[in-house]
């Protein structure tokens, strides 16, 4: 047999996780839902829009999340979301973090903005993107020493809906992050991929 | 995973790395840049900064020269030294007191291959007439930081290189005085047995060391010496070759030369915590941990140990800041040795004092009670002596905290 080839592998799992992962009970929301979300997108004139209705209908979710705002925690941070429509939505976040230097732990914060494209936002497993700006700072424990910077990115990633209030959010994709220290004005670009993840919770 | 890859070349790209987080990513990116620039400002490093540029510290001696001429010391007082209010609690250093008072003061000398990382002025403002003095800190080695402290003057080469570097002042009080102390990044390194100054004439200068790898303790009350140097104090004569170190313990005792300690450690120690018991630190409620004025020590005494020291600052209403030296008992409520003083409901009393010379003192009494392991509860009452007791609290009394 054939061994495909690696490229082939991602998307494959990514289709087993869409599609034939999908929760029995699922089922059981398929029409309605899917009713529902024909008349939500039937409203834009987008043909994008119209032409993934059949791929909806085929991961049915637990509705549409009616909710404007939203609250979340993400890894040693929290965000606050607002969903202008079922596919677009801006957040703003805040994160810290911790690495060891020669002049003791540094600490980092990071503030970022955030905009958000879903793709399917009624499947269970609906797939999103976006970018991120943040600005950084990161200072030791021992030394004067701190740096001020920014940080910039893309990111792809792919929501677990729990229910139509909750969602668990995994993305990544690669962040520059570029940093000055204030001291000696050394800067430092560097190129990370960046693994992000997040518990949302609509509020209204 | 690591994942290297070709990027622009005008920007520093060195490796793609996966991060769970941006914060994760920001700070060991911030890491890296930090590392980055203390590397890069190695060679005009100061302060903290020249610490990452040393190599670490070998276990033994790193010191071979003395830090004066011995010829004109008289004595060094351990660690331990209380001279409340400013100084209640016990000193983190020892003390050289010269023989003579000369114009110049002895001479303060490098004790071995060291960068001075930070020289601190402080300038008495409450003094007649105004005078100022610096606190020299350095490194042998990046674990070790030593320093001079009550240097009068400064050698020309110290000066030459501290004239013009940028300060960072700010004016404090402390025993009613108050002072006006600027500190100064710089990066001077010395060969064992340079000059650095001169101590003040006829008095003492300090000489303290902190080592990293050494944690004191424990605290009863840890926390209070959280992120302290105080917390790694030892004592700097420890840290010499043979000879010096022999010449300096012969010293050390009473800064007048006319008693020398006879207890071992023969430097004395700074952390005399016995939690459960009434020996060590206690706090004023309320008070910052800095400045030590209305705080209270029951400790062993630094140079007549094993006595014992009982070190007043500024918080008991009837009396003015004081210690005292007394002899203390294993057993009965009379003079007990402060370790062995433990929340048992009972109230202790202590009387029959020496001053610093060794002769009696005081015509009051001390009465205590240790309430729980974390309150104590103390008093100066105006009896001679304690008697057969019992003894009570009057409103003159004040509890103090770990």
């Amino acid at each position: 047999m054939r061994i495909p080839p690696r490229r082939w592998v991602l998307p494959c799992l990514l289709n087993f996780l869409v599609i034939a992962e999908m929760p029995p009970w699922a089922n059981a929301e398929d029409l309605s839902e899917s009713v529902q979300l024909q008349s939500l997108l039937s409203e834009t004139d987008k043909v994008a829009e119209k032409n993934d209705l059949k791929h909806l209908t085929l991961t049915p979710g637990p509705g549409v999340a009616h909710e404007r705002l939203a609250l979340g925690i993400n890894y040693t941070g929290g965000q606050l979301r607002w969903n202008f429509s079922p596919q677009w939505a801006a957040e703003v976040r805040y994160q810290q973090g911790q690495a060891s230097s020669n002049y003791g732990d540094v600490k980092a914060v990071v503030f970022g903005l955030r905009g958000y494209r879903t793709s399917h936002p009624a499947s269970r497993l609906p797939f999103y993107w976006g970018s991120e700006v943040a600005v950084t700072n990161a200072k030791p424990e021992t030394s004067g020493y701190s740096t001020n910077g920014f940080a910039a990115g893309a990111f792809a990633g792919m929501r677990y809906r729990a229910s139509r209030r909750i969602s668990l959010d995994i993305d990544l994709g690669p962040y520059v992050i570029s940093q000055t220290e204030t001291n000696t004005h050394t800067t430092a670009t560097n190129l990370d991929f960046v693994l992000n993840t997040a518990l949302i919770v609509g509020i209204f | 995973m690591v994942l290297l890859i070709g990027m622009a070349p005008s920007l520093a790209w060195a490796s793609v790395n996966l991060r769970f987080g941006l914060g994760s990513a920001v700070a060991k990116r911030g890491a890296d840049a930090i590392n980055q620039a203390g590397a890069s400002d190695a060679a005009k490093a100061t302060g903290d900064a020249v610490i990452a540029t040393l190599d670490s510290c070998p276990a033994g001696a790193v010191y071979d020269s003395p830090p004066t001429d011995l010829s004109l010391i008289r004595g060094i007082e351990p660690l331990g030294h209380v001279a409340p209010p400013p100084h209640t609690f016990p000193s983190d250093h020892i003390y050289f007191y010269a023989t003579t008072s000369t114009v110049e003061g002895v001479p303060v000398y490098a004790p071995g291959n060291v960068h001075i990382t930070d020289i601190a002025s402080t300038q008495y403002l409450s003094a007649s007439p105004v005078f100022t003095d610096y606190a020299v800190y350095f490194y042998p080695c990046k674990q070790l930081r030593t320093y001079y402290g009550h240097v009068r003057t400064l050698s020309p080469a110290v000066q030459r290189a501290l004239d013009g570097a940028a300060q960072n002042c700010s004016t404090y009080s402390t025993g009613d005085r108050t002072y006006y102390r600027c500190d100064t990044n710089v990066n001077i390194p010395l060969a064992s047995g340079d000059l650095i100054g001169n101590g003040p004439p006829g008095g003492a200068f300090d000489f303290g060391s902190y080592d990293d790898r050494v944690i004191l303790g424990p605290f009863a009350a840890p926390v209070r010496h959280a992120d302290s140097y105080q917390s790694h104090t030892v004592c700097p004569v420890d840290y010499f070759t043979t000879g010096p170190k022999t010449s300096m313990q012969a010293l050390l005792g009473r800064g007048d030369g006319g008693y020398r300690r006879q207890v071992l450690p023969l430097c004395g120690q700074y952390n005399h915590d016995v939690a459960g018991t009434a020996r060590g630190f206690w706090y004023y409620p309320g008070a910052p941990n800095v400045p030590e004025d209305p705080h209270l020590s029951l400790i062993v005494d630094d140079v007549y140990a094993p006595k014992e020291t009982i070190s007043v600052g500024t918080s008991l209403p009837n009396q003015t800041p004081i210690f005292y030296t007394f002899v203390a008992n294993d057993n009965g409520q009379v003079d007990r040795e402060f370790s062995e003083v433990r929340p048992d409901g009972n109230i202790y009393c202590y009387d029959t004092f020496y001053d610093p010379a060794g002769q009696l003192a005081g015509s009051h009494i001390f009465i205590l009670q240790l309430l729980n392991a974390q309150t104590i509860r103390f008093e100066s009452q105006p009896d001679a002596t304690c008697g057969a007791g019992p003894w009570s609290f009057t409103t003159n009394a004040v509890n103090f905290e770990r």
